[in-house]
């Protein structure tokens, strides 16, 4: 189509080429305005009226329905150049107005006209056809324009100007995690050479996979806001947001190289091969894209690892089943559905502490589609047994958030028992890991909390029921206090009344001893040696008892002289008391003529006693 | 050996006292326990909490009561008044070795702080301190001084001159002892009817420099942390963290202990 149209041009302008030089006239000056073809209402606008001669005094015609806003600005430009030695001079000198059209309509613009070396030359008149505001993408084309242009040109085919870039997203609101396609497409109609610069909105808050293999430029026909234009794909992403709110997509923005048929000045019958080819170029951005992503809803189940997505299947597998102790096990967690596949965690299985267990070995086949990863994710845990008896993989669950039914779906497998049977090796192993002491491992902690509740019933109190200063407390200090000072004054009693009993005995001393002293006599007179010392005797220890408030049992002839030196008895009464006890004591067993009269000992027994006493 | 002893004692005089006070009012708030704790079971903390509280309102408590109202707050999620409630049980039952876990579990999910140590004598009174409860003492007290009374009775009725003196320096003794375990008992009494420790409840306040809207900030606390009380004025208080720094607090932005 297109090399058909471009022939067809080529010819047109070939012929008019043709006529011109051969018209021989006005070669040397062109004079040319040049329009966008179709504007929308109130879009600014410009028309460049260009001329290759040195001149400033262009006149526009009458304006009907057209505002102009500024213009006209000049651009004067020169060039040389030099081309098989002939050296040409062209100058260059454009007027640009901006206009605006507020109706919708068909408007002409008639010949401009300026005045070269005294003659009128009237430019080209230019049609401009103006639309309704549509929905506009094609307005972002208008900021890139920027033209370098030789004169000549206005033949050329019709919208070069127009190129656009479209991004488009096929859903426009989505959950967090829900798979999103990102379309680029370049619609044009200009000759584009190549791409000098491409930049692409930055995708952060995605995760993205770019879904075009071959990222050359095909293009094709296509229709966009109701025009024919070439259609290239220039990308296409999937996206997966991993984040809510609303997340702008930046613009796309490239620079193209757009190829430009320049006539050179003379022309002649085969000017078409001599045709320059200029490349310019021409940077034309997308508008910015919004998304609005949804928050997944809450609260989420316990066992939601991130998977957003439809049809998911979630399958465990642990086999074999029963093993012997050091041989392995092989757990398969695998999951499989349409969504974010490949950034969802898979869930881990626990394991009992008596297993060995590595690292997964993790494998996905997965192909990213226009509703994310397809495929399934699979994680193969080897484990490994080390002690016998029956144990239990527990119950896995996985949890995704299904985007069709907009609610969480929570997929469980197991618990898988597991029966292991003591090794052949095992008895022997186990008793040397006892001995070998670094084998025994230390008690892991898998995770803390507080400790549990006080279940026990226990008796409530009262909160201002201190022990201190009540009853109870003063009872327990009062009571034995209490007994404490009865005993102290029963005990003083109990003294001031021995010490009474004792004055007595002591006042009775002297007494009882002339009483014994005096049965003794009784007993000089009888001659009866025996009973009258017993009875000196008796009489003397009984008044030392009396005397000293000693009782008789903790008197002996050994600590009697001490014990009366304490009373305050003289030395030598002291001395005489025991010679009369020691004299009675022999003269009891002794013969009558060895010792001394019966009554000397009386006189001084009476003596001795009645000195004390004094 | 004598901790058994004296906790064998403690035991009899409580059930003694207890019983004492035993009546129906009391025996109704000890089926509030039972189902308060049949509630904390079943992990109904909510309702669980409002009976604890129910028991507390009611003028009765105990160490369990206030652990596991503190178990249950934690539970629920509220930080600071587990905090609080723990702290109170520990009062009363200072060496409990799960009221000690947990109290330290749930401070570090609270904001960390250079904590000033104390001087080493002032750290091993507070431990003596803590050996054992308010009512420990009391019964400390009680024995130490019937002893001292053992031994005076020993200096007056002895005839033997060496227990005479054993009883003598004895009672001296156990004197001193007696008069310490008193004021260490008196102590512990007025820290519970009227502490100078806090809690912060409210989820973030700012610590001003001075009493007032127009103070600057200091700091920003959290639930759950642990503050002395050092003065008061009107709805402001003069506040200590546990790093020294002293600053001024609205009241009702925490609890005492």
């Amino acid at each position: 189509m297109m090399t058909v149209n471009k022939h067809i041009l080529r010819f047109i302008t070939l012929s008019l080429i043709f006529c011109l030089t051969s018209l021989g006239l006005m070669a040397q000056t062109s004079f040319t305005g040049q329009a966008p073809s179709t504007v929308t209402v109130g879009e600014n606008f410009r028309v460049i009226y260009k001329v290759n001669a040195d001149v400033n005094n262009i006149r526009l015609p009458e304006l009907d329905g057209i505002n102009i806003l500024y213009g006209p600005s000049t651009q004067h430009s020169t060039s040389y150049s030099s081309i098989n030695g002939k050296v040409t001079t062209s100058v260059e000198n454009s007027f640009t107005y901006v206009m605006r059209i507020d109706k919708v309509g068909t408007y002409n613009i008639d010949p401009a006209t300026i005045t070269v070396e005294g003659q009128p030359v009237r430019s080209n008149a230019i049609t401009i056809n103006v639309i309704k505001d549509a929905s506009s993408s094609s307005n972002a084309t208008q900021g890139g324009q920027k033209q370098q242009s030789q004169p000549g040109t206005a033949q050329s085919s019709g919208n070069k100007d127009d190129i656009i870039i479209v991004q488009s997203l096929n859903k426009s609101s989505v959950y967090e995690g829900e798979a999103v396609v990102l379309t680029i497409k370049i619609y044009t109609n200009a000759d584009l050479n190549n791409i000098f610069d491409a930049k692409e909105p930055s995708l952060d808050n995605f995760v993205s996979q770019d879904l075009m293999e071959d990222r050359s430029l095909q293009f094709q026909l296509g229709e966009y806001n109701g025009r024919t234009y070439h259609v290239a794909l220039a990308g296409r992403y999937l996206l997966i947001p991993q984040k809510s709110g609303n997340i702008t997509i930046d613009p796309t923005e490239y620079e193209f190289g757009v190829k430009k048929r320049i006539r050179n000045g003379g022309g002649g019958f085969f000017s078409g091969f001599f045709d320059d080819i200029q490349i310019y170029r021409q940077r034309v951005a997308s508008k910015s894209l919004s998304l609005n992503v949804k928050p997944l809803p809450q609260p989420r189940p316990a066992g939601f690892s991130g998977g957003v997505g439809t049809n998911f299947k979630f399958n465990v597998s642990a086999t074999p089943d029963q093993v012997e102790t050091d041989n392995s096990i092989q757990v398969k967690v695998a999951v499989s559905g349409e969504g974010n596949l490949k950034i969802l965690s898979l869930p881990k299985p626990q394991f009992h502490q008596d297993f060995d267990s590595f690292d997964p070995k993790e494998s996905s086949n997965l192909k990213a589609g226009a509703n994310g990863f397809m495929g399934s994710r699979e994680a193969e845990y080897l484990i490994i047994p080390r002690r016998d008896g029956d144990f239990e993989i527990p119950q896995l669950s996985f949890s995704y958030f299904n985007t069709e039914q907009g609610k969480y779906v929570t997929l469980t497998q197991g618990p898988f028992p597991i029966h292991v049977a003591k090794g052949a090796n095992s008895g022997n192993n186990q008793s040397t890991q006892v001995f070998q002491g670094g084998q025994r491992e230390q008690v892991q902690y898998v995770g803390k909390d507080i400790r549990y509740l006080h279940t026990n019933d226990t008796e409530l109190k009262s909160k201002d029921d201190f022990f201190l200063f009540s009853g109870a407390f003063w009872t327990c200090i009062f009571c034995p206090l209490a007994i404490l000072i009865a005993c102290f004054f029963a005990y003083r009693k109990k003294i001031k009344d021995n010490a009474n009993m004792m004055a007595v005995k002591k006042r009775r001393a002297n007494k009882v001893a002339k009483k014994r002293l005096k049965k003794a006599q009784s007993f000089i007179t009888k001659n009866e040696r025996e009973n009258f010392f017993d009875e000196v005797m008796r009489a003397m220890w009984g008044y030392l008892s009396d005397k000293l408030s000693i009782p008789m049992s903790e008197l002996t002839k050994d600590n009697a002289r001490e014990k009366m030196l304490e009373h305050s008895i003289s030395e030598a009464d002291a001395d005489e008391f025991i010679n009369v006890l020691d004299a009675c004591e022999f003269a009891r067993y002794a013969p009558a003529e060895l010792s001394d009269k019966m009554e000397d000992i009386y006189n001084r027994a009476a003596d001795v006693i009645g000195r004390m006493e004094k | 050996m004598i901790r058994n002893i004296l906790k064998a004692i403690y035991t009899v005089v409580l059930v003694l006292v207890c019983s004492m006070y035993a009546s129906a009012q009391s025996q109704a708030l000890q089926d509030s326990l039972t189902q308060a704790n049949n509630y904390a079971k079943d992990g109904l903390n909510a309702q669980a909490i409002n009976t604890y509280e129910y028991i507390l309102s009611q003028g009765y408590t105990n160490a369990s009561v206030y652990y596991n109202l503190g178990y249950a707050y934690y539970k629920q999620g509220n930080l600071g008044r587990a905090i609080l409630n723990m702290e109170r049980a520990k009062k009363l039952n200072p060496n409990d070795p799960d009221i000690l876990y947990n109290l330290e579990h749930a401070y570090a999910m609270t904001d960390q702080m250079q904590v000033v140590e104390p001087v080493f004598f002032e750290a091993w009174w507070a431990g003596f301190k803590n050996i054992l409860s308010p009512n420990g003492w009391a019964v400390v007290v009680v024995i130490l001084f019937i002893l001292a009374l053992c031994a005076i009775a020993g200096f007056l009725f002895a005839n033997n001159i060496a227990l005479r003196k054993v009883g003598f320096f004895g009672a001296m003794v156990l004197s001193i002892f007696c008069i310490v375990a008193l004021t260490i008992a008196i102590n512990k009494r007025s820290e519970i009817i009227d502490s100078t420790e806090a809690i912060i409840l409210s989820s973030s306040v700012t610590l001003s420099t001075s009493p007032d809207k127009n103070g600057s900030e200091m700091a920003i606390l959290h639930e759950g942390t642990h503050v002395e009380i050092v003065s008061l004025l009107n709805e402001w208080a003069e506040v200590r963290l546990k790093d020294g720094n002293v600053g001024w607090l609205k009241v009702a932005d925490f609890e005492k202990i």
